[in-house]
């Protein structure tokens, strides 16, 4: 099958491939680039463990073609940790909060609540479950995701994390 | 062990009761993407399966057609209930023999190399 070149940013680097026209942006991801960061929890869009940034947009990648994603700029887990690579405030949050239990859902929620957090840098905790609603976790129940976030949100706000009373 | 590990004095100072925090050394890892899942594991040689599933919940398998799986490309083999018996692994209950006896009852496998065809070509094998 015809293969099409495609050239994209990937956490700031450029990054560049052939792939046919039905290859989807998350095998273009996990299996050109061995990114294996971004998981492929379903591949029909409903868990959201697949979720990229994409021009400052939340994208679950495995229902985008790689050739839609010519010449876009995006931004995986792979490229969530601080400059100097130690943990972002939010994936310092999920640590601290115990967000994660086996981890599969963890890079897609990291994702998605890092732009959650440039939407709505002070989200309340219904506005936090609206805004991860994309993405299934069936571990943790979603309560220390919340409080992960929210330990993320006051961190970069320079205010000190409440966490509230069960 | 490595170097994060804890004295037994240190862990004494944090203990803090029931019901505390505890920081989870792989976390680490699972926050970057860098944790090693089984579909991110690549060894030289590779092969990818798939099985064939009955799409009936109580049929009676007559035969599995397995020449049009076996014409595409990179697909290497159809493992059958008959491959089985070659191999003196006929005793195995893997792969359906003459009944199928459930919806999603293993009736065959497809090894091939490169997994992305696999879910592609799954409907080729007919029977």
């Amino acid at each position: 099958m015809a293969k099409t070149h495609v050239t994209m940013k990937v956490n700031g680097a450029e990054v560049e491939g052939l792939v046919e026209p039905r290859t989807l942006l998350v095998h273009f991801i996990r299996e050109n680039l061995q990114m294996t960061g971004t998981h492929i929890g379903c591949e029909t869009t409903h868990c959201g463990a697949c979720t990229v940034d994409i021009d400052g947009m939340s994208v679950k990648s495995c229902t985008m073609f790689a050739v839609q994603a010519d010449g876009t700029d995006i931004t995986t887990i792979e490229g969530m940790a601080n400059a100097d690579g130690t943990l972002s405030a939010l994936q310092e949050g999920f640590r601290m909060m115990h967000g994660l239990q086996c981890g599969f859902c963890t890079p897609g929620m990291i994702v998605r609540a890092h732009r959650l957090l440039k939407e709505n840098p002070s989200p309340s905790e219904p506005e936090i479950r609206m805004g991860i609603s994309g993405n299934i976790c069936r571990c943790t129940g979603y309560q220390n995701i919340v409080k992960a976030i929210q330990y993320a949100a006051a961190k970069i706000n320079g205010v000190e994390f409440q966490e509230a009373a069960e | 062990m490595n170097d994060l590990t804890p004295t037994r004095e240190q862990r004494t100072a944090a203990l803090e009761g029931m019901g505390c925090k505890r920081k989870r050394v792989e976390d680490i890892r699972f926050t970057q993407g860098k944790g090693n899942y089984v579909d991110d594991v690549k060894l030289p040689g590779m092969l990818h399966g798939d099985f064939v599933r009955s799409p009936h919940p109580h049929a009676r398998v007559k035969k599995i057609d397995d020449s049009a799986a076996l014409k595409v490309p990179g697909v290497l083999a159809v493992i059958t209930a008959e491959t089985l018996k070659t191999v003196n692994l006929a005793w195995m209950p893997t792969l359906g023999r003459r009944r199928a006896d459930g919806a999603g009852r293993r009736q065959g496998a497809v090894p091939e190399s490169g997994g992305r065809l696999r879910r592609r070509h799954r409907p080729l094998c007919g029977r």
